[in-house]
């Protein structure tokens, strides 16, 4: 049971091989939105019906969820070659490791979805070099201006899928951070110092810019009623010349709208340059092994499978995700669009440090971490929708929130049991530009 | 119901029939209403995210959160927007379309009826999507009201926080207006046809028929309909999920996806389905208290009571 | 003259139910389109090309073949129980007094104000301490649990408005109370039976979170709005696979809407004497 759609027809030929392989296992298969995996998880546990194999929702954290007796660990099942696969750093303790054993393994290499696709077609139109797309902030709203115009109503600069507040909140984090915001979705501060600085310069930099995009009238007028699949939708019907997206596009668009002609580009910096680094994250856990299965070795072989490099390449080079295996991307990749935006990922993202992996006692606290709301999503979407006019206010009542959430989760999680601090968040031998590697880690301690 | 001439032994065998058919009801009532409401009411007073084993008692800390959040009461304030929105249309509308296709020796009245429904049972989520390329700024709705001079620059029906409110009003009207107009049907046909008969030959015709039989006989079933409609409204869920999410920026944000924000879906921690179900028990009993609040005002000035 | 109105009449009629049936037309279309043309074709409502691998795709995708007679059978049983609890119920509250009717109606009224979001945990405890998890009865047993005071409402309401003689005379002829109810007062309200029986068929077949969580580890058990929803994904929907489905899916209601018209305008109540 997991939400992984985009992978679905793969999946579905995955698995009628893998049972003409196996012909004594059958698999059943069942897929489900976030909301209704959510919804689902718990009382499939409680009633001891949980799948042999299920993926841990996005915002729980792995020590939370080996706690309540969830998983159990695959150590057992998995060998020492079968992790070498993997790229370095996908079982790490704090994330995908506890006590030295491992739980679950990530799906895929962690990269930032944010990056924009723009329609080459549409830039010619706009008299736009598609070869040289627009690097700063004005410049990229002078483009969605001129894309706009050049449509006279047919089609707009840019278009989103307005409705989902967690697209609004992943662009406002991730390229924040590039404008040196310290900002990383794993945690609600900034890395750089462990404030809740969500009036900083480089957010209000980019409401600015979001603003500014409304304001020109650049973007797509259905953007507010759209959810993001259909935005991408009309993106490729070439009804917009920018959309900010993930990597997973590229296999749908060039399956299903061949004529489609786009290319990738990194998010734009403010104009007095780029600041920061795209947050990389360490490899978030996903899929584990229940405690109650009944059939752990069969489990396990299905592990094998899936994470084999065989199937791992056919979603590399359909274009649905960067894998987590070794060599995979760069072997694979056949899809020019897919290549590149492996190269600006590379260029432009850097591994974040991990506070779960500073100290697993952390975690503790993101279980019991509140969300103010309105967040970081609610008020950018607010501010294209045009309900709020000046973001700077509840940025500021944000960050106040926040800081606030945090220490009472702090405290709790301190009543606990656990070992923790506010000092865990912020990383002071931190510097943006490059990967934070485990002697880092070491030099904190 | 007074009825004579009845024993006291055959009263106190009505009263066990009346018992035991009330028994089933009572079941059904008692396992999948009232233990899941106690339960609520126990959850809410729970610092639990629903999803993990460990939950902390809070008493009436969410409950003071839920009364405190400004976002709950313009949910709250958008739940009775929406509601009073929606029930006049769903009242009037489909009344005076049950009248007309209720009509003996109405051709095609049967096909009619069958039209009108059809909304009732398109799929929602695809709903969703056709509303976006009708209510869009190039969409068929701007585009007449344009013809017709009406509008001089076409509206953002959806995406502007001022107007889309309205235009989920319109669309759940449109949804859910076949289905009252079946409630309205039902009604017509307790109405005795003698009545009608003996009032005609009173010279009673059209608009003086209606509301001098119609009206008046329709009432009671009127205010089930009714409640019924209000209920429904303020519970509305599923057609304002998949048209606006509650947005653009909490414009159309009613009690029930406020609820399901903070039930089943986290940006950052886990969800807090204490929280939840404290507003959930919240509301219930704001409403219930505004309902008897507005039946003994009623009956004051009234004077006297009904059922 | 009187010709005219008519034809009049029923050129605004159908033009009305044009407009009104639109978006449903366009789903029906749609269930034709490729997915491409299912954004770039916008309004237009005759496919390009009609193209049936949607409802194979469909048919398929959501187990139209197992979970097709799973529906029949959740949907039937549920409407028999609601209409037995709730036509009973209606009837003691519409035509008879009893000790605690009062506190009974306030209970069942102010219990629908409650939003049910987060109720599903507490009945799932309760299905699985009966011990009917993956059975169907147990998710025919949760769907008729639903809120039915409304229908309760409906029957009550139309059972007080049937003349007393009726039910006066039925007891000199030596008819008991069952007897009564069953032979002389149900039959009369069809049409209250007909739309609680449209109204809970329309829920029954469309419910899906509560049978996907009673039949977790028995998908042979689901019923077909669970398999519909397999289409809709997070970050990848078959919007053209969604309308073909759910244009198979709703031919049933249809069906039954149509069947269920005759309790509308049979002049039932020509047979209750005013």
């Amino acid at each position: 049971m997991d939400w992984a759609d985009s992978e679905k027809s793969y999946r579905e030929q995955f698995i009628k091989d893998f049972e003409a392989k196996y012909p004594n296992i059958k698999i059943e298969y069942t897929l489900l939105t976030v909301d209704q995996f959510q919804n689902t998880i718990l009382t499939a546990i409680k009633s001891g019906d949980a799948p042999d194999l299920f993926p841990i929702p996005a915002t729980m954290k792995l020590s939370t969820a080996v706690k309540e007796g969830w998983y159990q660990p695959l150590d057992a099942y998995i060998d020492d070659a079968f992790k070498s696969s993997f790229v370095d750093g996908a079982f790490t303790e704090g994330t995908t490791m506890l006590d030295g054993k491992v739980y679950s393994i990530p799906a895929l290499a962690g990269v930032p979805s944010t990056l924009v696709f723009f329609n080459k077609k549409l830039f010619q139109e706009a008299g736009l070099d598609s070869n040289k797309p627009p690097k700063t902030y004005s410049e990229f709203r002078d483009a969605a201006k001129k894309i706009t115009a050049a449509g006279k109503g047919k089609y707009y600069g840019i278009i989103e899928g307005g409705k989902q507040i967690g697209r609004w909140k992943l662009a406002a984090t991730e390229w924040s951070a590039l404008a040196g915001s310290g900002f990383a979705s794993e945690s609600p501060v900034s890395l750089k110092d462990g404030q809740a600085s969500y009036d900083s310069e480089a957010v209000l930099g980019v409401f600015d810019l979001f603003k500014g995009l409304k304001q020109d009238g650049s973007y797509h007028p259905k953007t507010m009623s759209l959810s993001a699949p259909e935005a991408r939708a009309l993106f490729a019907e070439g009804q917009a010349g920018f959309i900010v997206q993930g990597e997973w596009n590229v296999g749908t668009w060039t399956k299903n709208n061949p004529n489609l002609d786009f290319g990738v580009m990194a998010p734009p910096v403010p104009d007095a340059g780029q600041k920061g680094y795209l947050p990389r994250s360490t490899y978030a856990p996903w899929i584990g092994m229940s405690a109650s299965t009944k059939h752990p070795e069969e489990a396990a072989i299905y592990l094998k499978e899936y994470f084999s490099k065989e199937y791992q390449s056919v979603l590399v080079q359909n274009g649905d995700r960067f894998s987590i295996l070794k060599d995979v991307n760069e072997s694979s990749a056949e899809i020019a669009q897919f290549k590149q935006y492996y190269e600006i990922v590379q260029q432009y993202s850097r591994l974040v440090p991990s506070v779960a992996v500073r100290n697993p006692g952390a975690s503790a606290v993101m279980a019991s971490f509140k969300d103010p709301k309105p967040g970081l999503g609610d008020i950018l979407q607010g501010v294209v929708a045009g309900s709020l006019k000046d973001p700077a206010a509840p940025l500021k009542q944000l960050s106040g929130q926040i800081d606030k959430a945090l220490d009472a989760a702090i405290d709790q999680a301190k009543a606990g049991g656990a070992k923790v601090d506010r000092s865990d968040f912020s990383f002071s031998n931190w510097s943006p530009d490059k990967d934070f590697s485990a002697e880092d880690y070491q030099a904190l301690k | 119901m007074g009825r004579t001439g009845e024993s006291k032994k055959s009263r106190r065998k009505v009263q066990a029939w009346c018992w035991l058919f009330l028994t089933p009801t009572l079941l059904l009532f008692l396992a999948f209403q009232a233990w899941p409401i106690l339960a609520g009411i126990y959850y809410a007073m729970l610092d639990w995210s629903g999803l993990t084993s460990d939950s902390t008692f809070v008493g009436t800390d969410n409950f003071v959160s839920v009364a405190n959040d400004y976002y709950f009461w313009n949910a709250f304030k958008n739940s009775f927007k929406f509601m009073l929105g929606v029930v006049p249309l769903h009242l009037i509308v489909p009344l005076i379309l049950a009248v007309i296709l209720n009509r003996p020796g109405l051709r095609g009245a049967s096909f009619y009826r069958t039209l009108i429904f059809l909304p009732v049972v398109t799929t929602t989520s695809i709903v969703g999507i056709i509303m976006v390329f009708i209510w869009g700024s190039d969409g068929a709705v701007n585009g007449a009201l344009q013809s017709i001079g009406l509008l001089d620059a076409p509206i953002d029906w959806l995406g502007d926080p001022s107007w889309s409110m309205f235009t989920v009003v319109i669309v759940s009207v449109w949804k859910n207006l076949g289905i009252n107009m079946v409630y309205w049907l039902a009604g017509l046909q307790s109405i005795p046809k003698e009545l009608y008969e003996a009032a005609e030959m009173d010279g009673a015709r059209g608009s003086k028929l209606f509301f001098r039989i119609t009206v008046p006989l329709l009432l009671p079933i009127g205010a089930v309909i009714l409640l019924l409609n209000v209920v429904n409204s303020l519970k509305a869920f599923d057609l304002i999920k998949t048209m606006t999410n509650g947005g653009p920026f909490f414009a159309t944000d009613v009690v029930s996806t406020y609820i399901y924000r903070y039930a089943f879906s986290s940006e950052m921690g886990l969800p807090q389905l204490g929280y939840a179900a404290a507003a959930g028990i919240f509301f219930a009993v704001t409403i219930c208290v505004l309902a008897v609040a507005q039946n003994v005002i009623t009956k004051r000035i009234k004077g006297r009571s009904s059922l | 003259m009187r010709q005219l109105r008519k034809s009049l009449f029923h050129l605004i009629m159908v033009a009305f139910c044009f407009v009104w049936i639109y978006p449903f037309l366009w789903m029906l279309s749609a269930a034709f389109k490729t997915d491409g043309e299912f954004f770039s074709n916008g309004l237009k409502l005759i496919p390009d090309r009609f193209k049936l691998d949607n409802f194979k795709r469909a048919w398929e995708g959501a187990n139209f073949d197992t979970y097709f007679l799973n529906s029949v059978v959740i949907s039937a049983s549920t409407i028999l129980l609601v209409l037995f609890a709730t036509a009973t119920c209606g009837y003691i509250m519409g035509r008879h007094s009893f000790r605690g009717k009062k506190i009974v109606f306030a209970l069942l009224v102010a219990s629908m104000f409650v939003p049910m979001e987060f109720a599903i945990i507490p009945i799932f405890d309760l299905i699985k301490n009966l011990g009917l998890m993956n059975n169907l009865f147990g998710v025919i047993l949760a769907e008729a649990g639903g809120n039915h005071i409304i229908f309760i409402l409906l029957f009550a309401t139309f059972f007080r408005e049937i003349p007393n003689e009726l039910e006066e005379a039925a007891v000199v002829d030596g008819s008991g109370f069952f007897r009564t109810f069953a032979q002389i007062m149900l039959p009369l309200a069809k049409p209250v039976v007909g739309s609680v029986t449209i109204m809970q068929f329309i829920w029954s077949w469309n419910s899906f979170m509560l049978p996907l969580i009673l039949t977790l580890s028995k998908p042979d058990l689901r019923p077909l709005a669970v398999g519909l929803y397999a289409l809709q994904g997070e970050n990848v929907v078959d919007w053209t696979g969604i309308a073909a489905g759910g244009a198979i899916a709703i031919l049933p209601i249809v069906v039954i809407f149509l069947l269920l018209q005759r309790f509308f305008v049979d002049g039932v109540a020509g047979a209750v004497k005013g």
